[in-house]
């Protein structure tokens, strides 16, 4: 027997006792002579298969596999190790992940994507210095410059407030990637930094990039629906229903846009649809309320009032608009209980105190629901309807030089700021009564 | 066949044959379709992994085996190519298998051809070659392993670092002639015409290996015939073209960036955010199906077509080219069961499936021309042939479970009694007397209310005593974190009052915003939980002592406040 095949059994004798398939390959080739065994197994033999499983999420025959080939390469192999790792993230093992990965990065130091994952790894466990300490490092040891690891340092920056290192971070990973994450990540710091030209011009641009992406279109949506340009949000949201039919932030939108004009069966049918995945959201619960108040189904607003009220006890809209409600159905007593939980939840809104000061007033609790108007006017100064309201009680009571100096400074209000048809009509009515009284008497008075 | 209680759609498939009894365990590259004896009966071709101990090369000729050869190590790919132009046209079965090429031909071992090692760095060799006392060589290279990293050697020094002391010096005096060099793994193969597009004629086969490098080899002369280096480690690929006139290569790489390989120029195309598990080439657009359930298009430039979302995990995918229909479908196997045949973005069929599919190859078997041939989870084979009027439709109506149509939607506004419309009624009648009531019963509770507190004071007392428990948690990772102490008095006769929490800690370790808690009088059996944020100021983990005073100490807890370093700069 010679020296080389003395070694081969040798090999495979140590390798058989590590793998039982390499057992069977030993017998085999005293069976078969057609092809030696090799003389030994490599270290990444069996990478491919350990990828060939993964990516079929087979992670349970994948983690036998990689036990198996870390046991036989006593935990050198890098690649089994990385694929470990990424399997214990996927499964929310963080840490175990973690060392995973920092084993990889002792068997191969130079190799960026290793470092990235430890990073990564580190900034899911919140230590977002020693994650931006990995990345840097990737960042230096990469011969090319690497969208992902500035994509991440910028995530890093941003979550530590740091806006203006993560701009520059995530600007180069924009440039360099072009991936819609970056976008996106961009996109959400220059809302966060009140630069909404910027964000807008930046989704847009992404949008063109990735047309099929409805997060995008919705992104795009609620932005031009927080400055108010409706039309062109009612747009982007109509592109991303195309897209995905299902998907709730934009059917929110085109449903609240849609109630906003009145158009309630509309509103209502979004709502439906959202309310498919959505049946615990409070908003939409109180929104549709407000559809069937609008349409004057009084009962089916309490009822949809009353589940947000339910979802949310500490809701104080769910509980001004249940009292509004109740005012339009004349059940003041219930009403009045609304309304000051409402208050007592948040005291900082004029309408609600305006509310209450009228179901006071059908209560004949006349002094309180004065000083409730006056407190209404002290929070907001320049609300017409809540003057308007006033006047009317100040009338009832019989306090007409008051209701006529509170009627001066309503036509002030009108006159510089613009005001709905409604409101000028009352102040029109009001006047008229007022001045009809006033005109009368006075000649007598004179006489 | 009664077409009565058919459904309406009509099934294009014929169930050729199905063996539950097959017993196949394998990957789809391990399966393919060949004319192996040039007598115009297609051959299907099986790499069987088996349960992971004995590998098969299996050949079936229509419902039959017709030859099984051992395999000595698992198969990564196998593929049946023309080694020649001779005639018969015989084609040869292909297997890579670590850094080996096995070809057979007539069922019978043909050649072998090995993958090269590749040069490892000139500082191992020179090591290699100095040194040659065991110990001495373990320790370089060990200092070696700890600056290059392990993974960088080459095969020789890994695999004597790794060994066991005793067997050291033995490898390496059988060793001392072989050069340091890293031993290449295949990880994808694939084949590619060479000379003109004919199914029977030669093709190359393009190898994509662990050490990131593509070969080119000839099997007319089995040598290299071109090599690239890739930028990452190749996971999948996909040929179309004739290597001598024009050719595309898509690779896909572990690191899920797509490459395009168009006459000798390596081109990127895009990075995608996951794996791909299967690519696929149609027409100038490149198909992957990736690991998170989707499947995506793009252009050669990069440029992303469209996206859709896939029922489940996809486990591969195959083109079904029926020139005959003008159409290219794509295949694709879920991991729960089911292969579903897109048309570009769009579902034309389901083909419903027992179980999961794990593997499946599409071409011609026998003299059928559109044989989809499967292997399912439990290794049944299953043969499909595509019948002749079968017809495909974009307006395939899929039975969504989980989607109702919008004006289909009832929605549950919550309805209200009678007793509840009675009760609305009665109250626009009658709300101000309600409303005086509520106001008189709401001053009556307060009367009362304020009474037994009053009592409660009389009866009140500062003791000690064992009946008051205490609970503190800390929450968050720092360097802002939040102290709860939870009070609770289990005594029925005692009121503790005038009691305060306190805080004994290290100043230069801890900011404590409030460092005095009063607690209210503390009724039975109620958890009265007190709250407090605390600030690190150093990155030490540091003790807090919770103390309850009133005159005296009454209670105290000590708390091991969590490490904060990492957090802090």
């Amino acid at each position: 027997m010679s020296g080389d095949e003395e070694s081969d059994i040798l090999m495979n004798g140590r390798l058989g006792g590590a793998q039982s398939s390499l057992q069977s390959y030993a017998s085999k080739e005293t069976t078969t002579k057609q092809y030696k065994a090799p003389e030994f197994v490599p270290v990444e033999a069996n990478n491919w298969l350990i990828h060939a499983r993964y990516v079929r999420k087979e992670y349970d025959i994948c983690q036998l596999i990689i036990e198996e080939d870390l046991a036989r390469t006593k935990g050198c192999n890098e690649y089994a190790n990385y694929i470990l790792g990424l399997i214990y993230q996927h499964q929310g093992k963080v840490r175990e992940a973690l060392e995973c990965f920092q084993k990889c990065c002792f068997l191969n130091p130079r190799s960026t994507s290793n470092i990235r994952l430890l990073g990564r790894s580190w900034f899911l466990l919140g230590q977002r210095y020693q994650a931006i300490e990995a990345f840097t490092k990737a960042e230096k040891l990469a011969t090319s410059p690497e969208w992902s690891i500035f994509h991440n340092l910028g995530i890093c920056y941003a979550s530590l407030g740091r806006v203006g290192k993560a701009r520059e971070y995530l600007t180069k990973a924009v440039h360099l990637g072009r991936t819609q994450v970056s976008y996106e990540a961009l996109a959400s710091l220059y809302v966060t930094e009140n630069d909404i030209n910027s964000a807008l011009d930046l989704y847009q641009v992404a949008l063109e990039l990735f047309p099929s992406s409805w997060e995008i279109a919705t992104a795009l949506g609620q932005l031009y629906m927080q400055f108010g340009e409706t039309a062109k949000a009612f747009n982007y949201f109509g592109q991303a229903l195309a897209i995905n039919r299902t998907a709730t932030q934009p059917l929110l939108g085109i449903a609240s846009i849609c109630q906003e004009e009145n158009d309630f069966d509309v509103a209502l049918s979004k709502y439906k649809i959202a309310g498919q995945q959505l049946p615990e959201s409070v908003c939409l619960w109180n929104n549709m309320g407000l559809c069937f108040l609008g349409k004057g189904k009084h009962i089916a607003a309490i009822s949809c009032l009353k589940r947000a009220n339910y979802l949310d006890p500490m809701d104080w809209k769910s509980l001004y608009n249940l009292g509004l409600v109740h005012i339009h159905t004349k059940q003041y007593a219930s009403a009045f209980h609304f309304l000051s939980s409402a208050i007592k939840l948040e005291n900082r809104n004029a309408l609600s105190f305006m509310l209450l000061a009228i179901v006071l007033r059908r209560l004949s609790f006349i002094e309180n629901a004065t000083k409730c108007f006056e407190q209404a006017i002290k929070l907001d100064a320049d609300d017409p309807t809540i003057r308007i309201n006033y006047i009317s009680h100040l009338y009832s009571m019989n306090q007409k030089e008051a209701a006529l100096e509170q009627l001066n400074l309503v036509q002030r209000l009108i006159q510089s700021a613009d005001a709905n048809n409604k409101t000028k009509d009352a102040v029109k009515q009001l006047t008229t009564v007022l001045t009809k009284d006033l005109i009368t008497p006075v000649p007598e008075n004179v006489e | 066949m009664s077409s009565a209680d058919r459904p309406k759609e009509e099934n294009p498939w014929i169930d050729a044959y199905s063996d539950p009894k097959a017993d196949l365990q394998t990957f789809s590259t391990c399966l393919t379709l060949s004319d192996l004896n040039a007598d115009d009966d297609h051959k299907l071709v099986i790499g069987d992994i088996g349960n992971g101990i004995q590998s098969k090369l299996k050949v079936f000729k229509g419902t039959s085996l017709t030859a099984e050869l051992p395999l000595l190590t698992q198969p990564t790919a196998v593929k049946c190519v023309h080694t020649d132009r001779n005639e018969p046209r015989v084609a040869g079965i292909i297997v890579a298998t670590g850094a080996n090429v096995l070809v057979y031909r007539n069922c019978r071992p043909y050649f072998k051809f090995s993958v090269p090692p590749q040069e490892c760095s000139g500082l191992e060799v020179e090591i290699w070659n100095e040194i040659s006392t065991s110990e001495q060589l373990v320790k370089v290279l060990k200092d070696l392993s700890m600056e290059m990293g392990f993974s960088n050697l080459s095969s020789p020094s890994q695999n004597l670092l790794l060994m066991s002391p005793s067997h050291r010096e033995e490898y390496i005096s059988s060793k001392l002639h072989c050069v340091a060099k890293k031993q290449m793994v295949i990880t994808c193969v694939t084949t590619l015409n060479k000379y003109a597009s004919s199914e029977r004629d030669v093709s190359v086969v393009l190898l994509a290996t662990e050490s990131s490098q593509l070969f080119i080899m000839d099997p007319e002369t089995f040598t290299i015939i071109n090599e690239f280096q890739l930028p990452d480690v190749c996971c999948n690929m996909y040929a179309t073209g004739i290597y001598l006139v024009e050719y595309t290569l898509i690779l896909a790489m572990r690191s899920g960036a797509l490459y395009s390989l168009r006459i000798k120029h390596l081109k990127f195309i895009t990075q995608l955010m996951t794996h791909t598990v299967s690519l696929l080439m149609v027409s100038h657009k490149i198909i992957t199906a990736n690991m998170d359930s989707t499947m995506s298009c793009y252009n050669l430039k990069g440029r992303k077509y469209w996206t859709i979302n896939l029922p489940d995990n996809p486990l591969y995918m195959t083109g079904i080219p029926l020139p005959n229909l003008a159409l290219h479908l794509t295949a694709v196997c879920f991991s729960r069961a089911n292969i579903n045949l897109y048309n570009d973005s769009s579902l034309v069929y389901v083909i419903a499936t027992q179980e999961p599919i794990h593997s499946m190859v599409f071409g011609k078997y026998g003299q059928e021309e559109h044989a989809l041939i499967t292997i399912a989870s439990s290794g049944t084979l299953d043969i499909k042939l595509l019948k002749r009027t079968a017809q495909f439709s974009n307006d395939y109506k899929t039975v969504q479970k989980n989607y109702v149509k919008p004006h289909e939607i009832k929605f549950l506004v919550p309805k209200k009694s009678k007793l509840f419309l009675e009760q609305s009624l009665r109250e626009r009648q009658k709300c101000k007397e309600m409303h005086s009531w509520f106001n008189h019963s709401w001053t009556n509770m307060k009367v009362q209310v304020s009474e037994s507190y009053i009592d409660a004071l009389h009866s009140a007392n500062v003791v000690q005593n064992e009946a008051l428990r205490i609970i503190v948690e800390v929450f968050g990772l720092g360097p802002r974190m939040k102290i709860r102490t939870v009070l609770q008095n289990m005594s029925q006769n005692i009121m503790p009052m005038n009691y305060k929490v306190t805080f004994i800690y290290d100043a230069k370790l801890y900011k404590i915003h409030q460092p005095v808690v009063k607690v209210p009088l503390m009724v039975h059996g109620i958890p009265y939980s007190l709250e407090t944020l605390v600030t690190c100021q150093t990155a030490v983990a540091g003790v807090v002592q919770v103390v309850v005073v009133s005159t005296k100490v009454i209670l105290s807890a000590t708390v091991n406040m969590p490490d904060s370093a990492g957090i802090l700069e």
